[in-house]
């Protein structure tokens, strides 16, 4: 039930399901995870994919899953023309045919690698923490507070061929690659 | 009302003047609301316009900061607003309707309404309030509410409200000024049409004439009114001109009515006329009938005279005359009788003393008259007529009427023509009658009596004799050999012995006496008032005279004639005609018995 119920309300918060604001007050505030999951909802539908990108966008979860039931809420959802298909488990390697790559702290240390391995690539990549941004990923969440934030590698998202709306930009925090990453 | 009746009654000029105030500010104040409401609805329209646009912008702009559940990001998007003052209000609720940033400028306090702020979409005389759903993808990720307050508006609204004021007084005035200028383009002529037609009804003058300055309505008034004073100009002459044809027509048909009734009184007196007329005619026509009735009862010539008379004093009132009748020796004419207050006098006349014996006509004569008066007739003053009394073509007197009347009816003429041929006819009559009578009681041979009339006149002389006492001779005579003249000379000689026997007969015998043929050769001689001795003597100087007698057939002489008589006398020899005759009969044969040519006297009969 309670699990059901949280679901629920990440859906709300995405204002994915309900098309009305008049929604019951004194719900519970959102986990990190599920609001981290509406987010990368939110970053399909702000990236403008180039031309050949498949209408069905892979998240593909890299490491272990820390989303759990989250993901749910997001898998199988369309957003404008796309629809959103989440991958759990994938190797970190032949990444290429995801759209988003969700690093999971797990896999922090093999950033470089995998940041080598899709340079190029119209990926959006997508770590965990405050400073893999700088690394070479194209996003990276931090926390802010009580508020999920995220960084915003202008250097990388230009390398991998994706333009990030100004309005995405305006909300992040915009890094450069480190001197390591060049 | 009493303003409504007051303007009723105001001078033209005055009315025109209000009506042309009011219009123009009702027109004024219609077009100020006009362009204020407009003013208002554009301001609004405008203002609407500007949120909508503003809310396009900030949902836009505002939609990832939602997204990403960053309330500072919305907030810096909200302070765009700042551009527009009169936006009092913003603010951006989540999908779960929880206020997630809001904009509120500073000062703005007291210009927010509240109670509309998250209304959607309203409208009020204080503010404009919008609400937008801030959508992303076609998602709506929460609601963008806006609100601007109208205070620039109406200070606008005022500003406007103030010029349309200004231009109103100038618009205001400046029509007062060009209405006191153009009303007296209508209402100087009115003025004048009016003064016109009071001058016209007061002083009854239509000789008038009001100048037609426009050829608007006032002209056309002004220009009938001209036209109909023409008119009453004309009908007053008309009526003037009838009035005098009229009083002239009154007096033709009293003068043809009193005519008329000349006329008809001049009908009823002809026909009253006409009635007496008719009544006299009958009159006349009763008055014929009973004459002519009368005259056939008339039994001799001279008796008409008499009953004509008061017939025809009756048929012609107030005249007079007589009736005269041919003598049978036709030269002489001799007055029958006469009637009438004056009859005129003169008992005889030559038949050419009178025109109508002469002309065989009516012949009249008198006043006026250029006919000659006949000389029968007295001079005498008045109307004369003579009616000639002819039958069978013969003439047998006149009928002559005089009268002082001159004015007699006209058909008095054909009236004494009428009256004079009855009694022509009546005397024509008598003379046949005479002479019918004549031929009954005479011998047609000798011309003397017969044996009838001598009975009667015996038997009438006898009763008169015996009344006066005298004595009546009778003579029978018988011619002697009579029947041997007849054998020896023929009958011829005969009656011729008999027609001279009988003249001397007549010869002899005095007025009164008859002398008759008895029949055969015998004849009687009836004598009255005369004794035997008498009669005795002249039967025997007849007898001597007959001897004196000579008759001759042709050249040849007959021989002598003698007679024999017996004489007998009433009442001597008998009472009756018969016994006296029986007497004289005796006598006779005593002579005849006496040797002839002989006179005896019957004897006297033996008294018992």
């Amino acid at each position: 039930m309670a699990c059901n119920e949280r679901l629920l309300a990440a859906a709300l918060l995405l204002a994915v399901l309900l098309p009305t604001p008049a929604a019951p007050q004194g719900l519970p505030p959102l986990s990190e995870y599920e609001v981290k999951a509406g987010f990368l909802y939110n970053f399909a539908g702000l990236i403008a994919w180039p031309d050949g990108t498949p209408p069905a966008l892979s998240l593909c979860i890299v490491g272990d899953d820390p989303f759990g039931a989250a993901k749910a809420a997001i898998d199988g959802k369309t957003i404008g023309d796309k629809s959103l298909t989440v991958r759990t488990a994938v190797p970190s390697t032949g990444l290429d045919d995801c759209q988003i790559v969700f690093l999971a702290s797990s896999q922090n240390e093999r950033v470089p690698a995998i940041v080598k391995d899709l340079r190029g690539s119209p990926v959006l990549t997508v770590g965990d923490r405050a400073g893999l941004a700088a690394q070479g990923l194209i996003v990276g969440f931090y926390r802010e507070g009580d508020k999920v934030r995220f960084e915003i590698n202008v250097d990388a998202a230009r390398r991998a061929g994706l333009p990030i709306s100004s309005r995405l930009l305006n909300l992040a925090r915009i890094v450069h690659d480190a001197e390591a990453a060049r | 009302m009493s303003v409504l009746a007051s303007f009723r009654h105001a001078p033209i000029g005055r009315k025109l003047l209000a009506i042309g105030l009011i219009t123009t500010a009702v027109t004024l104040f219609v077009l100020s609301l006009v362009l204020i409401g407009r003013g208002a609805l554009e301001w609004r329209s405008r203002t609407i316009s500007d949120l909508e646009t503003y809310a396009a912008m900030i949902g836009a702009n505002a939609a990832p900061a939602v997204m990403f559940d960053d309330a500072a990001a919305a907030t810096d998007t909200l302070s765009a607003l700042a551009a527009k003052p009169s936006i009092v209000y913003g603010a951006i609720h989540d999908a779960r309707g929880r206020q997630f940033a809001v904009y509120r400028p500073a000062g703005t306090a007291g210009r927010v309404d509240p109670s509309r702020v998250l209304q959607g979409d309203s409208f009020s005389a204080r503010s404009i309030t919008l609400a937008r759903p801030i959508l992303f993808k076609g998602k709506q990720l929460g609601t963008l509410y806006l609100q601007s307050d109208l205070d620039e508006m109406y200070g606008k609204l005022a500003r406007d409200a103030g010029l349309i004021l200004l231009s109103a007084l100038i618009a205001f005035g400046a029509g007062t000024v060009l209405l006191l200028r153009l009303q007296k383009t209508i209402v100087e002529p009115i003025q004048g049409l009016a003064g016109a037609m009071q001058g016209v009804s007061g002083r009854r003058n239509y000789a008038v004439r009001v100048p037609v300055v426009s050829r608007d309505e006032v002209g056309v008034l002004s220009q009938a009114f001209n036209t109909m004073l023409e008119h009453i100009q004309s009908r007053d002459a008309e009526l003037a001109v009838n009035r005098d044809r009229l009083e002239g027509e009154v007096a033709r048909r009293t003068a043809e009515l009193e005519q008329a009734n000349a006329r008809l009184e001049l009908e009823l007196l002809e026909r009253k006329r006409a009635e007496a007329a008719l009544q006299r005619s009958s009159q006349q026509i009763d008055l014929l009938s009973q004459m002519a009735a009368t005259l056939q009862t008339c039994l001799a010539q001279e008796e008409v005279g008499g009953v004509v008379g008061p017939f025809i004093a009756r048929l012609f009132p107030a005249s007079s005359g007589v009736i005269a009748l041919m003598k049978s020796s036709r030269n002489m004419v001799e007055v029958s009788a006469g009637w009438g207050p004056a009859p005129p006098t003169g008992q005889v006349f030559a038949p050419n003393d009178c025109w109508a014996i002469r002309r065989g006509q009516l012949h009249v004569s008198g006043l006026g008259l250029t006919t000659p008066r006949c000389a029968h007739a007295p001079a005498q003053d008045g109307i004369q007529a003579c009616a000639p009394l002819m039958a069978q073509g013969e003439m047998l007197g006149i009928l002559h009427a005089q009268s002082p009347d001159t004015a007699a009816p006209p058909d008095q003429n054909a009236l004494l023509q009428r009256v004079a041929g009855e009694v022509a006819q009546a005397l024509a009559n008598l003379r046949y009658r005479d002479a019918l009578k004549r031929m009954a009681i005479r011998d047609p041979l000798t011309g003397l009596f017969n044996r009838r009339y001598l009975e009667e006149y015996l038997e009438m002389e006898i009763v008169r004799s015996s009344r006066k006492g005298v004595p009546l001779g009778v003579v029978l005579v018988d011619i002697d050999h009579f029947k041997q003249f007849n054998d020896s000379f023929g009958h011829e000689a005969g009656d011729e012995v008999l027609v001279e026997v009988g003249q001397l007969f007549m010869r002899h015998i005095r007025d009164g006496d008859a002398a008759c043929r008895y029949g055969g050769e015998e004849f009687v001689l009836a004598m009255w008032e005369c004794p035997l001795e008498v009669a005795r003597e002249r039967a025997e100087r007849l007898r001597q005279d007959v001897k004196k007698l000579q008759i001759r057939i042709g050249q040849r002489p007959l021989g002598g004639v003698t007679l024999s008589a017996g004489v007998a006398v009433f009442p001597d020899h008998g009472s009756t005609a018969e016994a006296v005759l029986r007497a004289a009969d005796r006598a006779l044969y005593t002579a005849k018995v006496a040797g002839r040519d002989h006179v005896a006297v019957a004897a006297i009969p033996s008294a018992g």
